[in-house]
């Protein structure tokens, strides 16, 4: 697989990280040579996997009690930024 | 022009009291942030622990619709971001979802379900000028998502299915499905054969469903007209300029990342536990309108109408086995009940309905008073007699008092009474007025007007 | 304690002074919790005064790494996204351990991305054995601390090795147990299917003391095992007569540093005089497994670390657009962007997560074949020993730095890291790995290891007073 500078410059989009310049073209080799790599893997054998999570039958955490709820103003003392009782960011941008 | 092709996909919360992976209320309109725990606030570090409340409603809701049960069901993590998503993923079900197929039989045919499975709710965002604000009480909420097959055509179809769906799911008892608290959602999926596809979001009442794909369908038969290529993308229904808008860039499926979910192993759904499920389903409004019809001898309308909510066929059968008649019951939920219940009231138990049948029946009330009497109980909540009692209503059918009513009146009516007896019959009619009214509407007329006609003729003749 | 002789307080305050006085040249802790500690201490003794019920380990002090969540303090993973950030909450086996006064939050690697303790953003940590060399990561602040005798014990997490290496660079014993084992609610995940709470202590004694505490099936974790958890004391025996040992034949030839794959071999060689029978066994797929859980535990941590986002907790940056609010938030360390790209861009792949999975079946069921004819591997719990800080490591290379340990994640295995004997004037581990839920033959084995040698009773000299 050819890791292209636009794969990286979208996966950079995805991850919402502040990335730019010098590291991301210096991304794009180090996942090519990531790719590489995890590219042996194609190479095993396979086997008949089973799915690596046990599974599990719904009523075993029966005597689960649950955490407690936060009081509003716990809540908002975690928040970088609140009004009238709620958590506020920047406006979201819905139409347009 | 081209079929259109729709399909539907509707979010129910679960009629839980808890959310879906923590203990939280998930009750409507509480004060924001007050209904939130370090679980659906993502705080680092929790785990999500399922519900197990939910997943039994989710299995009913998916046996009320008759789907297939999977007997492994996982979970996975769908990643976006957005404020009202905590954890920068929603845990859903995709790869495994808790049952497949099954079908809505609804008044225009029936619709096939593709799937049903559970999924947790994201924050409520309010938005104002100073930004966006946000109240996760929501967050965490366990709903159910039912995707239809793309086998609608119009409008009207869709409109049909969700209610012929909110009706089984209100029976089932799966969800309040109150679309103004937005515990039912709708999104729908459009094309025209051959066309790309939109999705109309932001539906919030069946008549938006109904009027924003209609209005779809025509803007993309004109489109095609026309050859205009249409926009696969994500469109909002306007209420108030009656049109869809562009909403933001079509999210394909390919354009969310999904993880199986490592915190949750995936959960085994046994036989016993659907057959526990199953049972506990009460009978569905078709095949109990079916059994009106056989068991009740009703015709298939008001047997049909008669089951529309669970509340109201319970009710009748109850009535029928306190000993009214399947037709006074039927007539009396059909007629006035039904009338006051259209006009925004609940349905009074059916001990205090029976109470009201049974004085009905007996003869000692009249119409007018009963009508009366049923619209005091939707209005206060009281019994029939309690009612009659502080009104004043009971009919008298009592022979005594009404030979002493009519002896007043024909005293007090000197005029009348003799122009009855020169032949002029429709002066009976007077007495009969005067006579009601002194007893406040309360008189049996059928007994009081043979009284009456006795009275004047046994009256002696002053000359 | 119990005699009455030294109080919870008087030991505290010890450790508190050292871990103060030794905070400048080790940078082991990201916080310092003075108060809290003593506020704990306080309280055991004022309840050993009334004859109260304590658990067995009240009173004795410990260090937990940053990516615990205490209650009320800083729970920062090493990173600047949660700099600001107070748990609410404690995670359950820190309400287990509710009589250790907590002496402070551990520094490690950020987000446990590394196996060096230099990707910290509140600096990296020193080796107490050489301050110019790192501990090893990502739990080098629990093992440093422990080394230098700043803390009696510590907790730390293992994905891929972050206790057992560490364990190795300074000369303790490190203990990942099971998977299932120790809740992981309150872990601050890498990789949730990887990760497993553990101990970092002066001996297998004192590991098996503190396992027995926090061990145990939690109905809050999903992924708990619901098995019982037996008497670890019980396996305290200097005994491994009959016990089958396997010697991975690959790896012990392949191991670049060669004092360390001499003094496995000649511990090895003990073991088997105490009664053992050893014999080589194969251990194919080291790459592959590396391969493998790269691409797990990246994908599993692009999808965890989603969450710090700048909204609902944590740093924020300000802006008036949401879109560069959130990625001015997201200011994770250099090798924590490079993962959380792998990851990202492996989640995004059709098959790349799916690959490691099967891989990992593969690799699991090899081991689980293997321990139907040993009932235990000994193998280096490293393929180098503590290297310098200064020294810059390529990322794939600082990956292979936990080769030897990631088998034991990937299966969901117990392992346990010892010292063995030196190379180079540095501590040299060696790991044991048994079946699944067989801590018992590793401490046992473990046990009697330390009976017959020293090594776990040496100490630095830089930090000797």
């Amino acid at each position: 697989m050819i890791i292209t500078r636009e794969q990286v410059k979208k996966t950079v989009a995805q991850a919402k990280l502040p990335i730019v310049g010098e590291e991301l073209n210096g991304l794009v080799a180090q996942l090519q040579e990531f790719m590489d790599y995890v590219d042996a893997l194609k190479k095993m054998p396979s086997v008949t996997a089973s799915p690596h999570l046990p599974s599990s039958n719904i009523a075993n955490n029966s005597d689960w009690q649950g955490e407690s709820c936060l009081s509003q103003e716990e809540v908002l003392a975690l928040a970088p930024d609140s009004c009238q009782g709620m958590v506020r960011v920047p406006p979201v941008i819905e139409h347009g | 022009m081209t079929t259109p092709i729709i399909g539907l996909e509707v979010h129910l919360q679960l009629h839980t009291e808890k959310k879906l992976f923590c203990s939280c209320p998930s009750d409507f309109a509480a004060t924001p942030n007050t209904r939130v725990c370090p679980i659906c606030l993502g705080l680092p570090g929790t785990l999500p622990i399922l519900n197990q409340g939910a997943v039994i409603l989710a299995l009913r809701a998916a046996l009320a619709l008759g789907c297939t049960i999977n007997p492994i069901s996982s979970f996975e993590r769908k990643h976006y971001f957005y404020p009202d998503l905590p954890k920068g993923y929603q845990i859903t079900q995709q790869r495994q979802p808790l049952a497949l197929g099954g079908r809505v039989e609804t008044p225009v045919g029936a619709v096939d379900i593709n799937r049903l499975h559970l999924e947790e709710d994201a924050g409520k965002l309010i938005h104002t000028g100073g930004g966006t604000l946000i109240d996760f009480n929501r967050s965490g909420v366990a709903l159910v998502e039912i995707v239809t097959a793309p086998c609608l055509t119009s409008g009207s179809e869709a409109k049909a299915f969700l209610h012929s769906l909110r009706q089984v799911m209100l029976y089932a008892n799966i969800s309040d499905c109150k679309l103004e608290e937005g515990s039912l959602r709708c999104d729908a999926n459009i094309s025209l054969s051959g066309g790309e596809r939109t999705e109309i979001k932001n539906l919030n009442s069946f008549k938006a469903v109904e009027r924003a794909l209609d209005y779809e369908i025509q803007r993309q038969g004109k489109a095609q007209a026309q050859g205009e290529k249409i926009i696969p993308e994500t469109l909002r229904w306007d209420e108030a300029q009656a049109k869809t808008v562009p909403m933001r860039a079509k999210e394909t499926p390919g354009d969310y990342l999904f993880l199986q979910e490592p915190d949750l192993p995936p959960i085994q759904i046994e036989v016993e536990l659907v057959d526990r499920a199953r049972m506990s389903l009460p009978e569905l409004p078709r095949l109990r309108a079916a059994r009106f019809v056989l068991e009740y001898g009703l015709s298939q309308e008001r047997a049909k109408l008669l089951t529309a909510t669970k509340e109201m066929a319970d009710c009748f059968e109850q009535l029928v086995a306190t000993g009214a008649t399947s037709l006074g019951a039927a007539n009396l939920l059909l007629g006035e009940v039904s009338r006051l219940l259209n006009l925004g009231g609940e349905l009074p138990s059916s001990h205090q309905l029976a109470e009201l049948l049974a004085l009905q029946e007996a003869g000692s009330i009249s119409v007018t008073a009963a009508k009366e009497v049923l619209a005091q109980m939707f209005a206060q909540g009281e019994s029939a007699h309690s009612i009659l009692k502080k009104k004043n209503l009971c009919q008298i059918s009592d022979n005594a008092a009404l030979e002493k009513l009519a002896e007043e009146v024909l005293a007090r009516s000197p005029g009348p009474t003799e122009d009855y007896l020169r032949g002029k019959k429709k002066a009976l009619g007077f007495l009969m007025g005067a006579a009601m009214e002194a007893s406040q509407g309360r008189a049996n007329p059928v007994v009081l007007k043979e009284i009456l006609a006795q009275k004047i003729t046994a009256q002696p003749k002053k000359y | 304690m119990q005699g009455g002789k030294l109080s919870a307080t008087e030991l505290t305050e010890y450790y508190l002074e050292r871990s103060e006085r030794f905070q400048g040249a080790l940078n082991g802790y990201i916080s310092l919790t003075r108060d809290k500690a003593l506020e704990t201490a306080d309280h055991v003794d004022s309840v050993r005064r009334q004859k109260g019920h304590l658990s067995p380990l009240a009173g004795i002090p410990m260090a937990v790494k940053d990516n615990i969540a205490v209650r009320g303090v800083p729970t920062t993973c090493a990173s600047k996204v949660l700099a600001n950030y107070v748990s609410p909450y404690d995670a359950t086996a820190v309400e287990k351990l509710a009589d250790c006064p907590i002496l402070g939050k551990a520094n490690m690697d950020e987000f446990a991305m590394g196996s060096s303790s230099l990707t910290s953003a509140y600096g990296p940590v020193s080796n107490p054995w050489d301050l110019k060399r790192s501990p090893g990561g990502s739990s080098g602040g629990s093992a440093a601390l422990v080394a230098a005798g700043c803390a009696p014990f510590s907790l730390g997490t293992d994905t891929g090795g972050s206790i057992r290496q560490p364990a190795a660079f300074c000369g303790i014993t490190g203990f990942k147990p099971t998977y299932g084992r120790v809740s992981r609610r309150g872990l601050l995940p890498l990789a949730p299917s990887l990760d497993q709470m553990g101990t970092l202590t002066r001996s297998v004694e004192d590991a098996a003391l503190v396992l027995q505490e926090i061990c145990g099936y939690d109905s809050g974790d999903s992924t708990s095992a619901p098995h019982g958890v037996p008497d670890f004391s019980a396996s305290l025996i200097d005994d491994v007569s009959g016990f089958a040992i396997g010697l991975p034949k690959e790896i012990m030839e392949s191991c670049p540093d060669g004092g360390t794959s001499r003094a496995v071999e000649a511990a090895a060689r003990k073991l088997e005089q105490a009664g053992a029978r050893v014999s080589w066994v194969s251990m194919p797929y080291l790459d592959e497994s590396l391969a493998a859980y790269m691409l797990i535990a990246t994908a599993e941590a692009a999808s965890c670390l989603a969450r710090y986002d700048g909204v609902a907790y944590g740093y924020r940056h300000s802006s008036l657009s949401l879109e560069e609010m959130y990625t001015g938030s997201r200011i994770f360390g250099v090798e924590v962007r490079r993962r959380l790209m792998l990851g990202t861009f492996n989640l995004g792949t059709d098959s790349g997560y799916e690959l490691g999975q099967q891989a990992r079946e593969q690799i699991s069921s090899h081991l689980e074949k293997l321990f139907t004819e040993i009932d235990l591997l000994l193998l280096p719990a490293a393929p180098f020993i503590a290297f310098p800080l200064a020294e810059e490591l390529d990322p794939l290379t600082m990956y292979y730095n936990d080769v030897y340990s990631i088998p034991a994640n990937m299966a969901g295995l117990p392992a346990l890291a010892l010292p063995c004997g030196e190379s180079g004037g540095l501590p040299v581990g060696m790991q044991m790995m048994a079946p699944r839920f067989r801590e018992d033959v590793l401490l046992q084995a473990g046990y009697t290891w330390q009976c017959r040698s020293d090594w776990h009773l040496r100490r630095p000299r830089e930090v000797e007073l």
